[in-house]
This record gives C-alpha cells, sequence and structure tokens, in this order.
C-alpha cells in the first residue's frame, strides 16, 4: 500500500497542462479510451487524471457556481467508469490521493444541496480508505442524506455500483454491531477503528436511519441475484422479519432456502426468528407445504393448524395431512382451541382424517413392496447367508440354542417387518409358532415381533395378535400386549384399539404385562400428546408403592406420548419422584429411563427446558446430574449449538478415577469417609457422549466435527466413554451408511473391550438400518465368524445383520424426513431409548429387557416414494433419483440431484438421495418429493410427440 | 326399538350386522359370531373410549344405524404350544451338550500317557477294527481291554479314564512301564514318557492275533488277521548294486506297518521324504565284487492296505550328543495322498484306471454339491420350510433334493451309477482281498502330533477327522477333531497347516490315512 501512493504522486506532476485543453471531451474519449491501445492508454489515464484533479481544483475555487457542474462531472466520471472484477476503477485510483483533502474542503463547505451530493461523491471515494478509516463510505452517505432538502432523494446506493452497496452494507453491518456494543462500552468505536486517525468522525444518524438504508441496500441485492447478501445484512441489522415485504415471486424460494440453511448456524433467540420469517413468506406466497413444514419445525400448534387450514384446496390438504402424517403431529391440534369451540367448524372430512391417521400406510406399504419386488418373506438364513461366512460356528444344527433363537426373533421382526407375511410368527404354521422357540423373556420378544411382521396393519393385525393375548404363558401374553402397541405405532385408528385393549391391563398385577401394556401405550401414541394417557399413566409414576422399574418405565411411556410437550405436570410429578425416593431405589439401573421420560418432553424446546434444570440441581442423588445433561441434550437436539457441545465434551473429559485418587490422597486422614462413596457414578459421562451426538445431528457440517472429537474420546476416554462412542456414531448416522463411520466402527467392533465391540456392532445395524449395504453386510458377516465364541457379540451381530436388512432394505431409521430438514420426534424418543438400554448392555439388552429393542419402531419408517393422484389412487410416473446436491446460495438454476437414475414409482429413496420428478407432465403438490406425494396434472403440458409433429 | 343395521370391521372386511339396542351386547356379539366365526368369549368390539362389554349400556354407547365397529379377535384355534417343549442348549449341562453336539470323549491322562491317549484315540478312527474287536469271541488280554475301552468311550460323554487299559497294555509291553528317573527327587517320579509311534507298533503287534473280518463285518477265523487284511502293506524291495550292473538284483518281499518318511535338510514335503525312505543306498559285500559295494535299494508297494500309516522319523539318534533329537523341519503333508507313485509298475497298472477315474469322478461330485447348496439356499427361502435352522444335513438332503427342478436328480442315484462303473475297473484280484485299497488314493483321517524338542518329553495330542467319527456328517464338513486328553474341541481343517512342524509347537508324527472309498 505505501508503494502506491509515492507513484501516483509523481505522475501528477508530469502532465496536468495537457489534461486541462479537452476537459469537456473526457467522458466520451474516456470511454474509447478504455478500448484503445496500450499505449495510449496510459496517455488516455493522464488524460482523466488530469482532468479530475482540476475538476477538484474547481471545488476548491471560491466560485459556488462551478461547483454544482463539477461534482456532476466527477459523479458522471466515477459511475461510468468500468472495470474489470479485479482492479479498481482508474477515477478512484487517481482520486485516492485527494481524499483526506477533499475530506478537509468538505468540512468547510455550509450544508447544502451541492454539499448533499459531494458527500455522496466522497462516501464513494471512501471505500479507497476503508482500511485506515473505517465506515466513511456509510458516514458520508448518511451526511449526504442529512443535508438533503426533505422533498428531494438521495440516489440509490445502487447507482453507484454493486460494489458500491456491499461496501456499504459492511459498514452497516460493523457500524450498527458498534453501536449496540456502544451503549455499554462508550470507547469501542475507538478500538474498533485504527490508530493512526486521532478521531474517527461519528457516523451520523439515528438506528432507524441505518435501518432504512439497509433495507435499500437489500433491496438492491434481492434484485441483483445476491439474496444471501441481503439475509446477512438484515442479519446484523436484526430486523430479518422485514425480508418478508421486500421479496418476490422470483426471489422467495431462494432467500427461503439460503435462510433455511442458516438456521443451523445461528444462536437460540435467531433461528426461531429466522423460521418464522421463513414460514411468513412462504405463506405469503401460499408454498403451504413448505410453510407448514417450517411450522412443524417450530413446534407451535397454533402455526400448524392456520396452516393447515390457510389451504383451501381439499387436495392440498390431503398432501399437508400425509406431511403432518409423517411427523405424527397431534390431531387434536388441527381442531380449532376451545375458546372457539362455540361455532366449532365440525370434523374434519374423513379422508382427510385417513390421510392424518396414517391408516392407508399399510396399504400402500405393501404394494410397494410388491412393486419393488421384495413382498416374499426372508428367512434367517437369507440374511444371515452363513454360507458365506468364514468359520462355522461351533454347535450346530439339532440343539436349539435359546440365544440363538431370540436373535432369531429380533432378526426375523426386523427384515419382514410390515410386510405380514414372516414364516416365522405372523404365517406360522399351526403349533409351530416361534414363540415356542423362545425361553421364558424371550417368549415376549417373539410374540411381540407380531407387532412389527404387522407393523401398521391395524385392520387384520390386531385379531392376529389377539390370539397370543389368550396363552396361559405369561411372557407370551406380555408380548401379546407390547405387539398391540408396536403394530399402531404411527397409525390412528378412528377405533383407538390400542388404548382399549391395553389400558386396562395398565393396572395388572403381574409386573411383565403391566410393563408391557404400559410400553405398549408409550410406543402407540409417540408424540400423540394425548391427555387421556396422562390420566392412565401418571400414578405409576408418582405412586411410590410400585418398583422403580415401573415408574421409570411409566415415565419413559410418557415421555414417548408427550414428546416435544414439556408437559408440566408430568415434569413436576417425575421431579416430585426424583426427590422423594430413597437413594437406594433411585440407583436402580432403569433410574435413568426415568430421567429419559423427562427428558423426552423437552425435545427440541430449547430454553423451555431452564427451569427444571434448575430443578434437578437441588436433587442431590447422582441421577440428577444425569438427567440434567438429557434434558440438556433433548432440549438441543439437532441444534449444533457449538456451546452445548463444548460443555459436554468438557464432561467427557474428566477422569472420575484419577479425580478420587487424587482427592483420597489430598485427604489421606478422612480416609473412612472416602471408602464410603466407593465408586462415583459416570453414567452421566455416558449420556454426555450420546449429547454429544444427539446437539450435532442432522446438521454435516457439525456431525462431521463431532466425529473428529469422537476419534479423541475413543483415545483419551475412560472405558464408560469409550463404550458410548459407538452408540454415538450409530446415533449421529442411523440409516445412513457413510463409509468413514463404517470403518470406523469396523475398527471399534474388534475392540478389547467386549463392552465397545458390542455396542460398536449394534451401531453398525443402526448406520445401515434398512439400507442392505453390501459391504456392511460383510463385515457382519465376518463378525459372526469373529465373534462364534461369544454368545453376547453373535446375538448382537445377528441383531445388526437384522437391522441392516430392515424391511427387506425399505425402513429406514433416520429421524430427519422432508429432505432431511425436520426431524420427527418420536423417531428421535424411539432412536434414544433404544440406545439407551445399550448404555448398559448387561443390564438391559443382553439380559431380559432385549424387548427394548423394539423401541426403534417408532423411528422406522419406509423410505419410499409414492405418487399419488388426486383420488389417492397410485399413479406410477418416472422420476429421477440421485444424491442430493447442496444448491443453496449457488448461482443460476443448478441441479439438486447428481448421478441420478430414472425410475418408474413408486421407488425407494436413500438417507441422502433426492428425486424429482422426470416428467413435466405433473405438478406435485408437495415441496420435498417424498414419501406420499399428490400429483396434479399440469394444465400447460402438451404431449413431446405430438409436439414433435 | 328397532334394530340397527350395523357394520363390523373384521379382519379387514367390512360386515353387515344388525344391532338391538334393546338386548344385551352378548346378543349383538351372538350376531357377530355368526358373520365372523369369532367365538363371543374371545372377541372384542371396540366402542368408543374403551371395549364392549356383556354389561355395557347401550344407551352409553348411543349405536346409530351405518355405524361401523371394529372387531378384534381370531377365528379358529388358538395357537398351540409344541407337544414337546423345546430344550435350549442353555439349560444343558456339560454331558447333554456332548450328546447334543456328539462330541467324542476325550482320556484322561494318568501321568505322561498322553502317547497312549493320542495313539488310542488315533486308532480310533479305523471304525473297522473296532468291528472287528467287538465280533470277534476269542480274543487276547491287550486287544480285550482295546475293545472295552473303545466300547465304554462311546458310552459316556466325559472324560475317561483308561487306567484298566494302560495296565494291561504295561503288562503287554513292559518297556512302556518304564520309571521315569531323572527327575530331582525320587518322590516325583512316575512313569516316564514314550514315543507315541512306538506305541502305534507295538499295539499294531499286539492287535495281530485279532482274526480278520470280511465284507458283512463277521468275524473270519480261518481267513487273515484283521491287521494284516487292513492295515499291512507289502513291500518289494529291489537290491541292486550300483558299481556291478552285471549283478542280478535281489527281490525281497517284505511286510510292513507304516511306511517312512525320512526327513533330511531337503525334505519339505511328505512325499519327498517317503521317497528316499524307499529308494536307499546302503552298503554291504558284495558277492560278485568280493568286497563292500554301494547297493541301492528301491522298494516298492505291492499291496496297498485301506489304512496306510506314514511315521514321520522325526527322532533320530544322534550320536554326538547321544541323545535321541527332534528333527524340527516343517515338512508338508498332503490331506489326500495318491500312492501310485509308491506301488509296484503291476500295482500300479492294476490301480490306475481306478484311481483316475475316480478323480473325475470327485470332481463332478464337488461340482454336484456346490450346484445343491446354491439351490438349497434357494429352496429354503421360497419352500414353507419353517425352521430355517439347519436340520441335520441328511434329513434335509431328501426332500431338498427331491424339488431340485430337473438340473440334478438325487444325489444317491448319481453315486449308484458311479460305484458300479468303478467297481468295473477294479481288477478281479484287489476285489477279492478284502481290506486292501483298491484305488490308491488316500483320505488323511488322523494324525498323532508330538509337542516339544525332545522325544521322551514333550506332549502328544491326537486329531481325527470328524466325518470319521460321524458318518451322517456332511460331505463338506473337513473339520478335525482334537484330543488333548481329556479336552476335546473342534480343530478347523485351516489349521492343519499349523501342524506341519518347524518349531516346538505340535508337528505331525505318526499320519493315518485312509483309502478312499469308491461310493
Amino acid at each position: 500500500m505505501a508503494e502506491r501512493p509515492t507513484a501516483e504522486i509523481a505522475v501528477p506532476s508530469k502532465d496536468p497542462k495537457e489534461k486541462k485543453k479537452d476537459e469537456e471531451k473526457k467522458p466520451d474519449s474516456k470511454t474509447n479510451g478504455v478500448k484503445d491501445e496500450e499505449e495510449e492508454l496510459s496517455e488516455e489515464d493522464a488524460q482523466l487524471k488530469s482532468e479530475l484533479e482540476m475538476l477538484i481544483e474547481r471545488l476548491r475555487e471560491s466560485n459556488t457556481d462551478l461547483y454544482r457542474p463539477a461534482l456532476e462531472t466527477l459523479r458522471t466520471l466515477i459511475r461510468t467508469s468500468t472495470s474489470s472484477m479485479t482492479s479498481v476503477p482508474k477515477p478512484l485510483k487517481f482520486l485516492r490521493p485527494h481524499y483526506p483533502g477533499l475530506q478537509t474542503l468538505f468540512d468547510t463547505w455550509p450544508a447544502s444541496e451541492n454539499k448533499s451530493l459531494f458527500a455522496d461523491i466522497l462516501s464513494v471515494l471512501a471505500m479507497t480508505y476503508s482500511d485506515t478509516e473505517p465506515r466513511g463510505t456509510l458516514r458520508y452517505r448518511l451526511l449526504s442524506a442529512s443535508l438533503l432538502p426533505p422533498a428531494s432523494k438521495i440516489s440509490e446506493p445502487g447507482s453507484w455500483g454493486h460494489e458500491y452497496v456491499r461496501h456499504l452494507a459492511a459498514e452497516l453491518g460493523e457500524e450498527y454491531t458498534i453501536r449496540q456494543e456502544g451503549e455499554e462500552a462508550v470507547p469501542a468505536p475507538a478500538a474498533e477503528g485504527d490508530a493512526d486517525k486521532p478521531k474517527p468522525a461519528p457516523v451520523p444518524g439515528t438506528i432507524k436511519d441505518l435501518r432504512d438504508l439497509g433495507l435499500e441496500c437489500a433491496t438492491f441485492f434481492l434484485g441483483h441475484n445476491a439474496e444471501p447478501d441481503a439475509v446477512d445484512l438484515f442479519v446484523e441489522l436484526e430486523i430479518v422479519d422485514r425480508i418478508t415485504d421486500l421479496v418476490d415471486a422470483n426471489t422467495f424460494s431462494r432467500v427461503c432456502a439460503y435462510m433455511d440453511r442458516c438456521v443451523m448456524l445461528l444462536p437460540p433467540p435467531d433461528d426461531v426468528t429466522f423460521l418464522r420469517t421463513i414460514h411468513k413468506i412462504y405463506l405469503r406466497f401460499s408454498k403451504f407445504p413448505e410453510a407448514l413444514s417450517v411450522a412443524i419445525r417450530l413446534n407451535d400448534p397454533n402455526l400448524i393448524r392456520e396452516d393447515f387450514n390457510a389451504s383451501g384446496n381439499p387436495v392440498m390438504k390431503k398432501q399437508l395431512a400425509f406431511l403432518l402424517a409423517r411427523a405424527q403431529i397431534p390431531i387434536e391440534w388441527l381442531r380449532p382451541p376451545p375458546s372457539e369451540d362455540a361455532d366449532a367448524e365440525d370434523e374434519l372430512p374423513e379422508d382427510i382424517i385417513d390421510c392424518l391417521s396414517n391408516v392407508h400406510l399399510s396399504r400402500h406399504f405393501k404394494e410397494f413392496g410388491k412393486e419393488v419386488g421384495v413382498e416374499d418373506p426372508k428367512s434367517l438364513e437369507d440374511v444371515y447367508k452363513s454360507h458365506l461366512e468364514t468359520t462355522r460356528s461351533g454347535p450346530s444344527a439339532n440343539v436349539d440354542s435359546a440365544r440363538a433363537n431370540l436373535a432369531g426373533t429380533f432378526v426375523n421382526a426386523f427384515v419382514n417387518a410390515g410386510f405380514g407375511n414372516d414364516k416365522l410368527m405372523v404365517a406360522a404354521e399351526e403349533g409351530n409358532s416361534w414363540v415356542y422357540k423362545n425361553k421364558d423373556h424371550g417368549m415376549m420378544s417373539a410374540a411381540a415381533s407380531l407387532g412389527l411382521g404387522l407393523l401398521w396393519d391395524t385392520d387384520i393385525g390386531l385379531s392376529h395378535i389377539d390370539k397370543y393375548t389368550y396363552s396361559p404363558e405369561e411372557w407370551i401374553k406380555a408380548g401379546a400386549f407390547f405387539a398391540t402397541g408396536l403394530l399402531n405405532a404411527g397409525v390412528r385408528t378412528e377405533a383407538d384399539a390400542a388404548l382399549a385393549l391395553l389400558s386396562e391391563h395398565v393396572e395388572n398385577k403381574s409386573v411383565p404385562l403391566k410393563i408391557a401394556a404400559i410400553m405398549g401405550l408409550g410406543v402407540a401414541y409417540a408424540g400423540s400428546h394425548r391427555e387421556d394417557l396422562l390420566s392412565l399413566l401418571l400414578p405409576a409414576v408418582a405412586d411410590d408403592g410400585v418398583s422403580m422399574e415401573i415408574a421409570s418405565l411409566s415415565a419413559l411411556a410418557l415421555g414417548f406420548v408427550f414428546v416435544g410437550s414439556g408437559n408440566g405436570e408430568i415434569t413436576s410429578t417425575i421431579l416430585q419422584t426424583l426427590m422423594e425416593r430413597e437413594d437406594h431405589v433411585l440407583d436402580e439401573k432403569c433410574g435413568r429411563f426415568m430421567a429419559l421420560g423427562l427428558a423426552l418432553l423437552y425435545v427440541g424446546l430449547q430454553d423451555a427446558s431452564d427451569a427444571t434444570l434448575e430443578t434437578l440441581k437441588a436433587i442431590p442423588h447422582p441421577i440428577s446430574r444425569q438427567t440434567q445433561i438429557l434434558v440438556e441434550v433433548c432440549s438441543f437436539v439437532a441444534t449444533g449449538n457449538v456451546l452445548r457441545v463444548q460443555k459436554l465434551l468438557h464432561l467427557c473429559g474428566e477422569h472420575l478415577d484419577a479425580l478420587k485418587e487424587k482427592e483420597a490422597e489430598s485427604t489421606e486422614g478422612k480416609k473412612e469417609e472416602k471408602k464410603e462413596e466407593k465408586k462415583p457414578d459416570d453414567t452421566f459421562q455416558s449420556f454426555a457422549v450420546l449429547g454429544i451426538a444427539m446437539i450435532a445431528m442432522g446438521e454435516d457440517i457439525g456431525a462431521e466435527m463431532s466425529m473428529r472429537q469422537f476419534n479423541h474420546l475413543m483415545h483419551y476416554g475412560d472405558p464408560i466413554i469409550r463404550k458410548s462412542v459407538p452408540l454415538a456414531l450409530g446415533l449421529i448416522s442411523a440409516s445412513n451408511p457413510q463409509l468413514p463411520v463404517l470403518d470406523t466402527l469396523s475398527k471399534y467392533s474388534h475392540d478389547n473391550d467386549l463392552a465397545v465391540a458390542l455396542n460398536a456392532i449394534f451401531a453398525m445395524g443402526l448406520v445401515g438400518a434398512g439400507t442392505n449395504n453390501a459391504r456392511l453386510a460383510q463385515m457382519l458377516r465376518q463378525l459372526a465368524g469373529y465373534y462364534y465364541k461369544e454368545p453376547d457379540c453373535l446375538f448382537m451381530v445377528r441383531i445388526a445383520q437384522g437391522l441392516v436388512h430392515m424391511g427387506k432394505g425399505t425402513i429406514g431409521i433416520n429421524p430427519f424426513f422432508s429432505d432431511r430438514n425436520i426431524m420427527s420426534r418420536p423417531a428421535i424418543a424411539g432412536l434414544l431409548a433404544t440406545i439407551m438400554a445399550f448404555t448398559d448392555a448387561k443390564a438391559f439388552v443382553l439380559d431380559k429387557y432385549h424387548w427394548m429393542l423394539y423401541f426403534l419402531v417408532t423411528a422406522m419408517y419406509p423410505r419410499f416414494l409414492i405418487t399419488l393422484d388426486e383420488n389417492l389412487e397410485s399413479k406410477p410416473v418416472t422420476v429421477r433419483v440421485g444424491q442430493a446436491v447442496d444448491v443453496v446460495g449457488q448461482a443460476g438454476k443448478p441441479r439438486t440431484i447428481s448421478g441420478f437414475q430414472t425410475h418408474q414409482t413408486p421407488v425407494r429413496l436413500g438417507t441422502t438421495e433426492r428425486a424429482e420428478l422426470a416428467t413435466e407432465e405433473f405438478i406435485p403438490y408437495a415441496h420435498v418429493l417424498e414419501g406420499f406425494v399428490i400429483l396434479q396434472k399440469n394444465p400447460g403440458w402438451e404431449k413431446e410427440d405430438t409436439m414433435q409433429l | 326399538m328397532a334394530p340397527l343395521a350395523v357394520n363390523v370391521k373384521h379382519a379387514g372386511k367390512t360386515l353387515d350386522v344388525s344391532l338391538d339396542p334393546a338386548l344385551p351386547p352378548s346378543v349383538f356379539k351372538e350376531a357377530i359370531y355368526q358373520v365372523t366365526g369369532v367365538p363371543p368369549d374371545r372377541m372384542k368390539v371396540m366402542i368408543k373410549g374403551g371395549m364392549l362389554k356383556d354389561d355395557t349400556d347401550w344407551k352409553k354407547v348411543a349405536p346409530k344405524t351405518g355405524q361401523t365397529f371394529m372387531v378384534i379377535g381370531a377365528a379358529g384355534e388358538l395357537p398351540k404350544p409344541p407337544s414337546t417343549p423345546v430344550v435350549f442348549l442353555e439349560d444343558m449341562d456339560d454331558s447333554q451338550i456332548a450328546e447334543a453336539l456328539a462330541l467324542p470323549v476325550g482320556l484322561r491322562n494318568l501321568g505322561n500317557t498322553c502317547y497312549m491317549n493320542a495313539t488310542v484315540q488315533a486308532m480310533r478312527a479305523i471304525p473297522e477294527l473296532q468291528t472287528a474287536l467287538s465280533s470277534s469271541p476269542h480274543l487276547d488280554v491287550l486287544p480285550r481291554a482295546l475293545r472295552d475301552l473303545y466300547t465304554n468311550m462311546s458310552r459316556t460323554t466325559e472324560g475317561y479314564i483308561p487306567s484298566a487299559f494302560l495296565t494291561v497294555l504295561r503288562q503287554a509291553v513292559p518297556q512302556f512301564g518304564e520309571i521315569n528317573r531323572s527327575g530331582k527327587n525320587g518322590m516325583m517320579s512316575g512313569y516316564a514318557q514314550q514315543d507315541a509311534e512306538e506305541c502305534w507298533t507295538q499295539m499294531a503287534n499286539a492287535l495281530k492275533e485279532v482274526p480278520g473280518i470280511d465284507a458283512a463285518g463277521n468275524t473270519v477265523a480261518a481267513g487273515r488277521r484283521f491287521v494284516d487284511q487292513f492295515m499291512m502293506a507289502e513291500v518289494r524291495r529291489e537290491l541292486k548294486c550300483d558299481e556291478a550292473p552285471e549283478e542280478p538284483s535281489t527281490v525281497a518281499i517284505e511286510k510292513v506297518l507304516k511306511i517312512e518318511c525320512n526327513i533330511s535338510g531337503a525334505t519339505n514335503y511328505m512325499h519327498t521324504g517317503i521317497m528316499d525312505a524307499l529308494n536307499s543306498q546302503l552298503e554291504k559285500t558284495s558277492p560278485s565284487l568280493g568286497r563292500q559295494a554301494l547297493y541301492s535299494q528301491t522298494s516298492r508297494l505291492s499291496r496297498l492296505p485301506s489304512y496306510l500309516t506314514v511315521h514321520m522319523v522325526r527322532f533320530a539318534w544322534r550320536r554326538d550328543i547321544g541323545k535321541k533329537a527332534k528333527i524340527m523341519r516343517k515338512v508338508k503333508f498332503a490331506t489326500e495322498f495318491d500312492a501310485l507313485d509308491i506301488a509296484t509298475d503291476e500295482l500300479k497298472a492294476k490301480l490306475t484306471p481306478v484311481s483316475s477315474r475316480l478323480k473325475a469322478i470327485e470332481k463332478e461330485r464337488a461340482e454336484r454339491r456346490k450346484v445343491r447348496k446354491r439351490t438349497k439356499v434357494v429352496q429354503e427361502a421360497s419352500s414353507s420350510s419353517s425352521r430355517p435352522e439347519q436340520g441335520t444335513p441328511d434329513v434335509e438332503m431328501a426332500p431338498v433334493a427331491a424339488e431340485v427342478p430337473g438340473d440334478l436328480e438325487e444325489e444317491s442315484v448319481y453315486r449308484a451309477r458311479e460305484v458300479e462303473e468303478l467297481e468295473g475297473l477294479v481288477s478281479a484280484d484287489l476285489m477279492s482281498d478284502y481290506g486292501c485299497s483298491v484305488t490308491g488314493l488316500y483320505d488323511l483321517v488322523a494324525i498323532v502330533t508330538h509337542k516339544g524338542a525332545e522325544a521322551d518329553a514333550g506332549h502328544y495330542i491326537g486329531f481325527v477327522k470328524k466325518s470319521v467319527l460321524h458318518k451322517s456328517s456332511d460331505e463338506d464338513d473337513e473339520d478335525w477333531y482334537k484330543f488333548d486328553d481329556d479336552k476335546v474341541s473342534l480343530f478347523p481343517k485351516e489349521k492343519l497347516g499349523t501342524i506341519d512342524g518347524g518349531g516346538e509347537d505340535s508337528s505331525a508324527y505318526v499320519l493315518l490315512y485312509r483309502s478312499k472309498s469308491l461310493a
């Protein structure tokens, strides 16, 4: 920078005289000059330079009449100067040395219209001094505005060109920040500015002026394909909501896409503002599916209801209903609030209720299965492919191993889920039911597997399960109850069968039956927020007389039903229980499910959980700490909140054993005291690890970064942390088998610590759930050989194999849908509850609580795209399916998918895949092609071959 | 009040029923029973807010014409438990597991008796021996003791204590009663370790008098002895003087129990070791030259027994240290051994047609097995079999094979055809000599390994191929049993390479080959 001024000073002294002669012609000759040869160019430059200097001279003279034309000429010169993207426009370059002089000159002028014009020009020149005199552009711009008589308007900032507006926008942001902070700290501007300048002239104007200017800039940006700049400027000025009025039909979608992508990266209050703004924009342009999906993300019943009712088109309503059904939004939310109940616009039409309650899911899923050729049931051997395993397993053939059969139960349940035709349970020959191939508590899982086999099939399934409820064997009965609940997961029936069948057993004397009924209800009504379940299940939580097991599971069931509701009554009851119960009762391992039950209430509620967290701090028992972590991570699930992640990492970094030793050393005298609290409870660390995954999930970059953290934890963590890391990996990429994750898990699955290996194997199942990933299947087969002597690990390998082939590759468990934008709360609840059972696998999954694996059912949903016509009949069309590409903020209209293939619907979609219609014949009602999509005939479409003719 | 026409939804179907609100709900249930077949006591009728009970008041339900009730319940039988409860592996005690898994029993070590245990186990791989022992009425002491040992072993599932047999063995072969005096104090001394090969030979000798059997398994009192039939090879040794080519070679026929595999510095494969031993050179007085001359002795087998024992000559007397030293060298042995190279030309001529044909047939068999395996997987997927865990292959094989569409006939059909073809190729005199090998092709069935550096120390372990002990097993099952005294475990065939030798760990010492059968 230092060189340039000296060089330029040398130039003007040489030939100023020549220039003066042909000052008049300058504009024309200059434009020509640019195109001329190099030789002339430098001469051209010299001319321009002398002209500019002459103009400046005029401004210094006393003849005020000449000011105006001089300024006008200057302005024209600057505006008309063209330049390439990389170089400074010539006039600016030549005027730069005069800037300080002009500044002093400016200060001597009296206020006038000319001064305003002068300020305007100085504002442009200030761009070249932005490093030493920050915010000069903005200052003069505002001065210029203030000097003008109120009647006349200052020229649009856009008239100075794009670069100027960007500059202005940047300075606006800076100035705004300084002002916000300056209120507390006066010297802020000085600190920001350069030390060279003794007094950086204060920027005039009020906040309102700044914002008005911001609006002008944003309008310019929006008109010039720079939507992100406009949004960024508004963020800095904290007036994001005002963008709603600026966008038009051409720009709104890009603005929304960009804002949508920003939400993840914003601190708490802003992200909600963003979402609400996006929502408003979509509503303004009648994009109901988009608006509704934002409303679902906001989890705001009023918005959802308004959006749903905003559309008058019954077909669109059906499409919205499908979206709501996928998100499992309680139907009650759509009914008008009780206050307006007087003129209640009666019930919703039946077909919409059908869509809302997912009644047709089972039928469509089976048809889809037929269409993609997987309707035939798969046997266990089809999944294990043990002839490809490297080692033959020892005990073979004719002995039934209860463990192996139990694994078989789960594999069969997951693999043939939803098709209702598996050979072991649903379509078993008379007297040959697989139930009896299981032992004791295994029978419960076996009977419950009916619920998975007949998933969503409320018509036929319930009768099928009913047969088993008459079994003399208590375990089978319990399994049948649980199956009733599983079957109803995600679907609602008019008859409310699950509630009718199970409610009476909630008070059953037998513990297994009671638990099965409670959990069945929890799973069946996950996310429904049904008040009648509250009264049914809550007493068990509060009752001191029942065991911790039942109390915890009741709390968990409530957590499922009221996931993300923040229900105060449940919160206070659970808190009460945690406070009042004896310490040794709280020590029980299933206490974590009570903590989880509480945490699930706050899924996605962010700060709303603060009060609960404070209350928890008052509980002395270690479970309080576990609960705090769970509540906090659930509140901030999938927000990518870096601060929370740091907090959790800090917790993971504690080495409890080392800490304890140190303490013991320092307090040798009080040895006896120390001995009493023998082992510090480290369960919370396990939850902290999971918490990192919870917070980072659903956002690609954060997820990727967390992988690295997990790697460190694996290296330096205590056993309890190492054990949890694979689970966290599984959680973060459920049904999304990316190679690096697979490799990492594969490594962990051979860990010396069998608990780590076990969890890693399960995580492999989660990661590959429902993908049929061949590589993963191969890894698991290899593991089956490797662990043929470890019954626990082998059991888990089998289950992982079952998960990988879930629904024969048609059902996924990723909790995010609609282009991975919306998080399904019940799915999160299910995933987390399942994983929770693995934080102490020995006590739960490997013991009698293997049925907890079925919690996954709330996360299970077909990964299909089914196109329907307006009468909800299947309508095959061609679609292109490919890897989703992030095109937000990119110029033009880039392709949103890459490496696509063309298919006929129905078609299955991978987690990171996206579909688009390959034909113009139809217009989809939905904004994202996923799940059920209703198509509308494109009125403007003409058959292609007729056009050729 | 007039009956209302309502609908019930059951198992995906909607049916019309009439409902009379004046009558109790049981009547309605009965009406539903008429159309659905669901017994009323197992019928669940869903009404708003719960289930229809027999004492429910219709007024509260307020049914309307055309209302649809959901009915849950299954017509027909309830699922019954199987007649016999399933017994699980986890519930069994050790002996039951052994029975279920059919693991053969091991023998307890009675103090340096692993040599005997290993030998006895290896000899168990000759099922004909057990037939011969049990069918013969008069037996000498040791054979009788062996017979009892084998029968007792087949009756128990826990490690067996072979003390009776040991006593007899020590009586019959006094050298095995040798006491180890090298122990540091007298108290600790016990019976000394013995050479398993020695034991093998001694036992075979002791069994000399066991009468032979015929193809049907009956004792043939008059005929040849069992050992002669099944274990004895005949060697034709031709001694030729290298220095006097004109001198006529002398031919001697000798019976041997085993063929030896000499291990020299260049021996990498068992085959070369055997050839080394068969083509030896020695010095003796030449009658024609009247002096010591170099003779080369070429031995070839003129009779191949069904069971061919190969002795790896791993222990050699080292004069320099005055000790029997072990040759650690790694010598690869084959699981399939072609004895044509070591047979005499006449025998070779007799064997060649069968042997070459059998080789071709075996290839075809393997091919068929592969096809079958593939189709079996497909079959299992589509067949209505409700038990995908593999049953015993021979049970499962038959029905599956029958269902194979056109491609393959039943395996037994092929087998019968092949056996017929092969039998036609077997030369007549070999056919008549029951107990000899008619193919010249051998499978490895048992191994005795030695672990350690010294002959009189270390540890012997027996290995027996699984398929020998369990006839029913899958043909593909190439796994082995490892008999480490009373510890019996599965030994996958992939690990056979680890007992080649080349270190102090177990290395093959005595190998028992069985002639391939025609079937």
